[in-house]
């Protein structure tokens, strides 16, 4: 049953999903590029001056690509359940309710992480190239948050979507963009701050139970 | 359970960003630029001047109230405005019976502020080792930048390889120097915009702290004896044409200390409750004397040194800042906690709670009164909404607008 | 025969707005349920709150003996549902969505579903949102019918469909209904397809509930009758025995369930000449608009 649904959600994710692959390349590929330019302009001298002493952000163009997955591929995973009450379909197959909507963001937040690891990988082989361990690390640890928000903003924008009544959505909306600008506000992350979001974004995950509970009860 | 938890979750995360967005709007709306006042010490009265934000009529003040035009505070301060002073030919020829030479003014003016952010700052472990004595005018940036870890190892900026024979050169140097790798801090002034280089202050793992550079390429490395236990929270490598001291170093405790010329003998700074996480620490010395200052919010302390930094004065000045004014007392009695993740006294994202103290107790009482009154009202019995009061009696405002904000779980719907 | 089926003094408001008001009435184990009424009078709304989409205001709902609300995954196994417009998932072709469907339901059936795709002009892989309502709908029979569950509900089959899409649908429903001794819960608004397809019915207007028995007893003894009336300012009104009536220019016509001796005695009491009294048969829709009015 769960690899059914998984099958019927990947279906409606999917070509979305290929366009964030495609488009999170497409980035990763630029800062690659801009990366080759500034160790050819700046020579590598300057261009590690730049990095290390002043802190320069070449890898910026990154930041907000995780958390645009996320959004997007909420949105097209979860609009067409919205769309002339479809959802009531799902909740009407024979399990168990609030399961199911778990089961349904589960694909989501597997393919997210996936492709989130995969961007940190990416990252790190191609800072690699030009820089030693110690700016990796500076690198992905000040990525790090940007990419958890990626989750965050997917379970959230879920949330929003799946919440019937639009007085509830646009109480939900602010707070999901403050808890959503916290990720992306912060820098040099002590590991207790960053536990504590990569924790708080997973357990957004429940919020959907709460719109799923709204849908249910068919508050209009 | 779930749905329940769901709520749960809710509410939190309404706290969660109502007490980081709602202070700090609230504060962007009321908070007042309160600045320090600057306090000098005059060479030729040998009395403190306080300058607070006035006219040039009422430039600044003396402890005693007496005012002050920038004219006169410029001749009261005759090293500090020495160029002012020069161009109208009003510098005079001698203090405190020494001749007053332009070069030697010049060169024992020296500034040092530090502020907690500094002390608390993120930084790439990677530093360039400059050539100390190049035959120069000009620091160059070297080509390969170096860590100390297992052993100190160069990398060079174009291969992004390690450069082995200069790496085992240092290591093999500072082994003999009974250096214990790795280091746990590493100081200097990364910079070629300096007027020569000292190189490094590095604390190595067992807290003894060297002093390394690198001369005519050759490695440099002293073992400065300085005591191990000396706690230590920052350094900072001063690199001054006076050649007094080499930097300072500021310890966990708060005290302060210069790393003098003279083989790295300690000067202590005679500074009492100098909290390292808030406090702005700033010295400002002349021919004469050293004015140093720890100033917060709320308070300046200044103390007036002579040359070997014996107290011969003292000033202390209290003022209002935004906790304490109209709005201040306002947001204790709203507010229980704020938080913050980003510090203006750190460099780091944490968690910076502040909590309002007793005040506040009153605002959470209340709002715990509106939320049973808003319990009633939605017909939820203690029983099932004991919870929510329990929140709103923690987090006071934030736990009402959330409880306010999401309905309660029916309970035959779970 | 057990009840499949019970709805219990269910009341239910939108905010202020009633929509019924101590509705009850059972669904037979095996029988064909119609439940009849025009446009917002709550056919949906009742079906929503059947399949647990809508907490009622008060009042209870049972499917199989269990709280509407909260059906156990087994009971709704045994529900097949056919939401108002025939909605699927329509980013799926015929062969996904039936592979979909089949991981759910342990009695699954697939050959009456690929029976009936065959008959539509469409290939395995055409995609559901490529389809015109009339193929969408069969594919939504077909898969309650894979399905095979013991009840179905079907919320506004006839929703934009056709005469021809509409009769193939109930002869599909009819065949499999009488052949595995289903129960079946249907809405409608286009009453003449159902008349001979419906056992009982239950026919309901703005907050009330105007009837509720077999339909047989529903067409045997709900009668229509036309006479002339002395002018045209004639009035009636409604009561125990004229449920409805319409009077033109000097004709008049009454909706009654008594029988023709005791609504002649009425009317003699009103003064009018039995003579001209004269029975109109009628079919389903006839009667169902005689009792709902044409308003």
């Amino acid at each position: 049953m769960y690899s059914a649904l998984l099958y019927k959600e990947w279906l409606k994710i999917r070509w979305a999903f290929f366009s964030m692959v495609f488009l999170t390349m497409l980035t990763l590929m630029y800062i690659a590029l801009n990366m080759s330019s500034y160790n050819e302009f700046m020579t590598a001298k300057g261009f590690w001056g730049n990095v290390i002493l002043l802190g320069f952000p070449f890898f910026t163009d990154i930041k907000y690509i995780p958390l645009l997955i996320g959004v997007v591929i909420a949105i097209v995973q979860f609009s067409p359940e919205m769309n002339l009450s479809r959802l009531k379909l799902t909740l009407h197959l024979p399990a168990d309710e609030n399961k199911l909507l778990l089961q349904m963001i589960s694909l989501g937040f597997m393919l997210l992480t996936i492709l989130f690891f995969l961007i940190a990988i990416i990252l790190w082989a191609i800072v690699g190239i030009y820089f030693p361990a110690e700016v990796v690390a500076f690198v992905l640890s000040a990525s790090f948050p940007w990419l958890v928000v990626g989750v965050a903003s997917y379970f959230l924008t879920a949330a929003i979507i799946l919440e019937p009544v639009w007085a509830r959505r646009l109480i939900l909306i602010p707070f999901a963009l403050g808890f959503l600008d916290i990720y992306l506000s912060i820098a040099n992350t002590h590991l207790q701050l960053i536990t504590f979001l990569v924790f708080a974004a997973i357990v957004s995950s429940l919020l959907i139970l709460f719109s799923g509970y709204h849908f249910k009860r068919g508050i209009k | 359970m779930l749905v329940k938890s769901s709520r749960l979750f809710y509410l939190l995360l309404i706290v969660f960003v109502t007490s980081i967005f709602i202070p700090k709007y609230y504060w962007m709306k009321f908070e007042k630029n309160i600045k320090a006042p600057a306090v000098f010490f005059s060479p030729v009265i040998d009395q403190f001047l306080v300058r607070k934000q006035t006219s040039l009529e009422k430039f600044c003040v003396d402890p005693k109230g007496k005012e002050y035009s920038r004219e006169e505070f410029e001749t009261l301060m005759p090293l500090l405005n020495y160029r002012q002073l020069v161009l109208e030919d009003k510098l005079p020829d001698s203090l405190h019976g020494e001749l007053l030479i332009i070069d030697k003014i010049r060169i024992n003016n020296i500034t040092l502020k530090i502020y907690p952010a500094d002390i608390d700052l993120s930084q790439i472990q990677l530093f360039p080792m400059f050539e100390s004595r190049s035959g120069r005018v000009r620091l160059e940036m070297p080509d390969d930048y170096f860590r100390i870890a297992k052993r100190m190892e160069f990398i060079d900026c174009a291969s992004n390889t390690v450069v082995e024979k200069k790496s085992l050169c240092f290591t093999t140097y500072l082994n003999a120097k009974h250096f214990s790798f790795p280091a746990k801090m590493i100081a200097g002034n990364p910079t070629t915009k300096k007027a020569f280089d000292e190189g490094y202050f590095v604390l190595d793992s067992k807290n003894n702290l060297f002093h390394i550079k690198m001369i005519k390429g050759k490695p440099f490395c002293v073992n400065t004896n300085i005591p191990n236990n000396l706690d230590i929270a920052f350094m900072r490598v001063m690199e001054m044409p006076l050649k007094e001291y080499y930097g300072v170093i500021i310890t966990k405790p708060g005290d302060v200390y210069l790393i003098s010329y003279d083989n790295y003998k300690l000067i202590k700074l005679p500074l009492t409750e100098y909290d390292i996480e808030k406090d702005i620490f700033a010295l400002v010395g002349d021919q004469f004397f050293r004015t140093i200052s720890l100033i917060s919010s709320n308070q300046i302390r200044t103390i007036a040194t002579d040359r070997n930094y014996k107290i011969v004065d003292r000033y202390e000045e209290m003022w209002k800042d935004n906790a304490q004014s109209s709005a201040g007392v306002v947001a204790s009695y709203i507010f229980p906690f704020t938080l913050k993740l980003n510090d203006e006294n750190s460099s780091f994202s944490n968690f910076h709670f502040n909590f309002a103290g007793a005040s506040s107790f009153i605002g959470m009482i209340i709002f715990t009164i509106l939320t049973y009154v808003l319990l009633l009202k939605r017909k939820i019995s203690l029983k099932k909404g004991w919870f929510d009061l329990v929140l709103v009696l923690i987090t006071g405002i934030y736990g009402f607008i959330a409880v306010l904000l999401v309905k309660n779980v029916d309970k035959n719907l779970e | 025969m057990e009840n499949v089926v019970e709805v219990k003094n269910l009341t239910h408001y939108y905010g202020n707005k009633l929509v019924f008001e101590n509705f009850n009435f059972e669904i037979k184990s095996g029988r064909i349920f119609g439940l009849l009424g025009k446009n917002g009078t709550g056919k949906t709304t009742t079906i929503n709150i059947l399949n647990g989409f809508l907490k009622p205001t008060s009042g209870q709902c049972l499917m199989f003996g269990e709280d509407s609300y909260k059906l156990s995954p087994e009971t709704k196994a045994r529900v097949g549902f056919l939401i108002e417009g025939h909605i699927q998932y329509s980013f799926m072709s015929i062969k996904q969505i039936e592979k979909f469907y089949s991981a759910f339901y342990p009695k699954w059936k697939k050959e009456p579903y690929y029976e009936l795709m065959a008959k539509l002009e469409v290939t395995q892989d055409q995609k559901l949102s490529k389809m015109s309502c009339g193929q969408r709908s069969q594919v939504a029979l077909g898969l309650i019918l894979a399905q095979d569950p013991d009840l179905l509900i079907l919320d506004d089959y006839s929703m934009g469909l056709d005469a021809g899409y509409r009769r193939l649908f109930l002869d599909y429903l009819i065949e499999y209904a009488k052949a595995e001794a289903k129960t079946i819960f249907i809405t409608s608004h286009i009453i003449q397809d159902l008349e001979n397809f419906l056992d009982d019915c239950l026919i309901i207007d703005y907050r009330s509930v105007l009837v509720a028995m077999p339909i047989k007893e529903f067409q045997k003894t709900f009668k229509q009758y036309k006479f002339h009336v002395p002018n045209p300012e004639f009035r009636l009104s409604k009561n125990n025995i004229i449920k409805n009536y319409e009077i033109l220019k000097d004709k008049a016509t009454v909706y009654t369930f008594s029988e023709r001796p005791e609504l002649e005695a009425y009317l003699n009491s009103l003064s009018i000449n039995n003579s001209t009294v004269e029975e109109v048969p009628m079919t389903l829709e006839d009667a169902f608009i005689g009792i709902t009015g044409k308003y």
